[in-house]
């Protein structure tokens, strides 16, 4: 038996493991790159396909192979459609490349906000100014503990709490994105 | 990366700060680690929420915006060297839920209709044509905003700063100050931050939110202006 059927094979079960986390993963990025939703799934069908060849053709050894190999490819996918989009007059690719900002806000399924605004709103104004910081503004939780005068890690850990709260108002879906958002 | 470092940058990710070899190695992170993805998940509709507004908090009408937030922009594969006025020129388009520029006139509602339909696939250059032909008879500030933002993304800068003019009238109308905001961020891509200030400068408001915004990109532009 050659080497690349064997390998194959044994990619192929650890692929069918993988895949679903690897489409979110990839549906996130994609549409973080490009804005829109419908482009967004078609860029993650479209690596998910080659990812399945490459797969297929023995190229990917082993599980750990795979996601970095995604990767590529998607990052390949994305530009290609930012490459369409400038020959047809939307714009520059430098410009299509760089992230639409609310991209990743609109993949927020709008029961999932309600519930989110319903559980910020039972926090410590203290804790929701801590996620406003992080999230909204992207500071560093070194910069935030060193302005509050506390350890980063107590800090992180008020984060994380602050997140655990928010996730008990909301179900956990591991298909959130390709299901909820991008389906829509 | 590993997962707790991940973390650190899931929300920076979340908030478009991460950049480079930093993003790249976050991206490859989340297809194989469904915590960093539940991270973002939660991260994003907390930032939905948590983004500063220029209107009722959740409420439909308005735009949720965080306009000031445009320097929040993804630069990994920007390729000319960015600078501090760049940052602050970037604009985020704001998202339209479908009932804000509405006109009272039939066949005016269809022209606004087609436009903030292009608006919201992202289709602005489509969305600029239909907008601009609304505006020849439909003065309401939410027409012209939303036609300033699309022609902003259309690299029609003249034209925003036309349109974005009418939007911030009369003062005091729930646009006036993402309207100014914009006019501000499109001065400065226009190479004029003497300009931009003019456009913070006479902004006043009983808006506590929206003066702090505007105070803010006013000095961000002071302090890093040539």
């Amino acid at each position: 038996m050659g080497r690349s059927a064997l390998t194959g094979t044994k990619a192929l079960l650890d692929v069918d493991a993988h895949l679903a986390g690897i489409s979110a993963g990839l549906a996130i990025v994609c549409a973080r790159r490009l804005g829109n939703r419908d482009d967004a799934l078609d860029a993650t069908q479209e690596t998910i396909a080659r990812l399945l060849v490459c797969v297929r053709e023995g190229r990917i050894i082993c599980s750990s192979e795979l996601a970095p190999v995604a990767y590529g490819i998607v990052r390949h996918v994305i530009s290609d459609v930012l490459r369409a989009r400038a020959r047809s007059g939307e714009g520059d690719a430098a410009e299509a490349a760089a992230a639409v900002p609310n991209a990743l806000e609109a993949l927020v399924r709008e029961e999932e906000r309600r519930a989110v605004a319903g559980a910020l709103d039972r926090l410590s104004p203290g804790d929701r100014d801590l996620l406003r910081r992080c999230f909204v503004d992207g500071e560093a939780i070194g910069r935030i503990a060193q302005e509050l005068g506390e350890p980063a890690e107590r800090v992180r850990k008020r984060k994380a709490r602050a997140l655990q709260r928010l996730g008990a108002a909301l179900s956990r879906s591991k298909d959130w994105v390709t299901k909820g958002a991008l389906a829509r | 990366m590993t997962c707790s470092n991940a973390q650190d940058a899931a929300h920076r990710y979340v908030a478009n700060r991460l950049l480079g070899d930093e993003l790249e190695a976050f991206e490859t992170h989340l297809l194989q680690c469904e915590d960093c993805r539940e991270s973002v998940r939660l991260g994003s509709a907390a930032r939905a929420e948590l983004l500063p507004r220029t209107g009722a908090r959740g409420g439909r009408r308005m735009l949720g915006f965080g306009v000031l937030l445009a320097a929040a922009v993804m630069l990994a594969v920007q390729l000319r060297r960015i600078t501090p006025l760049d940052a602050l020129e970037r604009v985020a388009p704001p998202s339209f839920d479908g009932g804000a520029a509405r006109s009272d006139a039939d066949s005016i509602a269809e022209a606004v209709d087609r436009g903030m339909a292009a608006y919201a696939a992202h289709d602005y250059r489509r969305a600029a044509r239909e907008l601009a032909r609304a505006a020849e008879r439909d003065s309401t500030a939410a027409v012209a905003f939303y036609l300033g933002v699309s022609r902003i993304m259309s690299r029609d800068e003249a034209g925003a700063v036309r349109a974005l003019a009418r939007a911030a009238q009369p003062p005091g109308n729930p646009y006036e100050a993402d309207a100014r905001l914009l006019t501000a961020k499109t001065w400065l891509r226009l190479g004029h931050p003497d300009s931009a200030l003019s456009a913070l400068g006479f902004f006043l408001s009983d808006d506590a939110a929206a003066v702090t915004r505007v105070r803010a990109l006013e000095d961000s532009i002071r302090r890093v202006r040539p």
